[in-house]
């Protein structure tokens, strides 16, 4: 009985009075869109901004440890519990030592970012086969050229991979980030729940998801067009 | 011309040493055969020689000189070298993987792409088929012929190759031999092969000569012909 009514709600909210329902969302797309605009570029800047900066970090970290093994774990797993602290404490973390606002968002998902990097970066050096290392030296390859020519583009797949992890996960929490100021699309949706305005949550929510869907494809693309494995 | 003088290699203190008091000599145009069970120190002897493993004791001279005082990179650049696994670069082309050497030493461009086709002349596979192809798409047997090109690219006076037909057939293992004895007698020059079981050497031997020991436990023998 219960399950039967529930169903026949669905529908009737669903068949006729749908576009009524959405109807709102769509005007205040058209009516707010200057704004909408404004917060997206926001939100690709601190997205970007922070992958930038977390590529550098992580990468260069990553490499460093494939050197000196007994740090590698260690330093993983620092990675790993910076990212186990839920996004708002983060934050609240770093604000004494960077204050509010766009900086802070960034360095919130830099320390986020940073883990899928490190250790794809790790890993992708590593799974290398012994010989393949062996014979460069063997030819008379530098460390240096060694690690540019050999480790990075072979791992590069890998690394990849990581990035765009690491870079979906930010467009997530650099919502979050509009909460202490840093701007972005997240400021739709905490304003939207201050003035219970639902039209402007679910803009806010679904220009996110657009946003890291859009980086998720072309990250991708990226990562089949640098993969080495499936070419010939 | 290699020579070594009563070396030795001991890996952890106290262990047996994996190569006990050697001394032979390679001299020029000769090849040089390691024979002996797996663990007698032969893929360390041949280690040694282009510094990818030191020594504990005793002297290495490649053409006179002691290789310790030898900056490793350059000694390298004129040892070709071939290992067992090959160690192709997946990631590169064919053309690149032969070119590694090549490119170290900054030759010209198009002396670089000659030489490449020249080589894939040698081994006899065709350079427009298999340039720009990757190691993935080789079978085993041309794998092989291409960790050999890419070791002789640079024309090195010395060849250092462990096992480079270890892993093959025994009908590939012999067309590759023969290809490899016609590629030596074009090219005279001293080389140094590292093969496992005699048995598989046989077909190249004339002569077995008796040098000493190689391993705490064994009598390799040097082979020239």
């Amino acid at each position: 009985m219960v399950f039967c009514y529930t169903l026949n709600n669905l529908f009737l909210a669903a068949s006729p009075g749908i576009w009524e329902r959405i109807k709102p969302f769509f005007d205040y797309i058209v009516r707010r869109q200057d704004r909408i605009i404004v917060l997206t570029i926001e939100h690709f800047q601190l997205v970007l901004v922070s992958m930038a900066i977390a590529i550098v970090i992580g990468i260069t970290v990553g490499i460093l440890i494939t050197y000196w093994e007994p740090i590698a774990y260690p330093v993983i797993n620092i990675t790993q519990v910076l990212m186990t602290i839920p996004s708002i404490a983060l934050i609240a973390i770093l604000i004494p030592i960077v204050g509010i606002g766009f900086k802070n968002g960034v360095a919130t998902l830099v320390l986020y970012m940073l883990m899928p990097l490190v250790r794809n970066t790790y890993t992708g050096i590593r799974e290398i086969e012994r010989p393949i290392l062996e014979s460069a030296a063997g030819m008379g390859m530098s460390e240096l050229r060694i690690l540019l020519k050999i480790k990075l583009p072979m791992a590069l797949p890998v690394i990849m991979a990581g990035v765009r992890v690491s870079v979906v996960m930010g467009v997530g929490i650099g919502a979050i980030a509009a909460y202490i100021g840093a701007g972005g699309l997240g400021s739709l949706i905490f304003d939207g729940i201050e003035r219970v305005n639902f039209p402007m949550i679910w803009t806010g929510a679904i220009f996110i998801s657009i946003i890291a869907i859009l980086l998720d494809l072309i990250l991708g693309w990226g990562e089949n067009r640098l993969n080495w494995r499936d070419s010939q | 011309m290699i020579s070594l003088e009563n070396v030795t290699k001991t890996y952890h203190p106290g262990d047996p040493p994996a190569v006990k008091n050697l001394t032979m000599e390679v001299k020029d145009g000769e090849v040089c055969v390691l024979v002996g069970p797996s663990g007698c120190g032969k893929t360390t002897t041949m280690k040694m020689i282009n510094r990818l493993i030191e020594p504990t004791e005793g002297k290495i001279y490649l053409n006179g000189e002691d290789i310790s005082k030898k900056n490793p990179i350059k000694l390298r650049l004129e040892i070709g070298y071939v290992i067992q696994e090959i160690g192709l670069f997946p990631h590169m082309s064919i053309a690149e993987n032969i070119a590694t050497v090549p490119r170290e030493l900054k030759w010209p461009r198009e002396k670089v792409k000659e030489r490449v086709d020249e080589l894939l002349d040698l081994m006899g596979m065709d350079p427009e088929h298999f340039r720009s192809r990757r190691p993935g798409a080789l079978s085993g047997g041309q794998r092989q012929r291409i960790g050999v090109a890419r070791a002789l690219a640079a024309d090195p006076p010395t060849m250092l190759m462990d096992e480079p037909f270890g892993a093959l057939d025994p009908i590939t293992r012999a067309r590759l031999q023969n290809e490899f004895l016609r590629i030596q007698s074009r090219s005279i020059k001293p080389s140094y092969l590292l093969p496992m079981i005699l048995m598989k050497l046989l077909r190249w031997v004339t002569r077995l000569q008796s040098c000493g020991k190689v391993t705490w436990y064994n009598l390799p023998l040097r082979m020239s012909f």
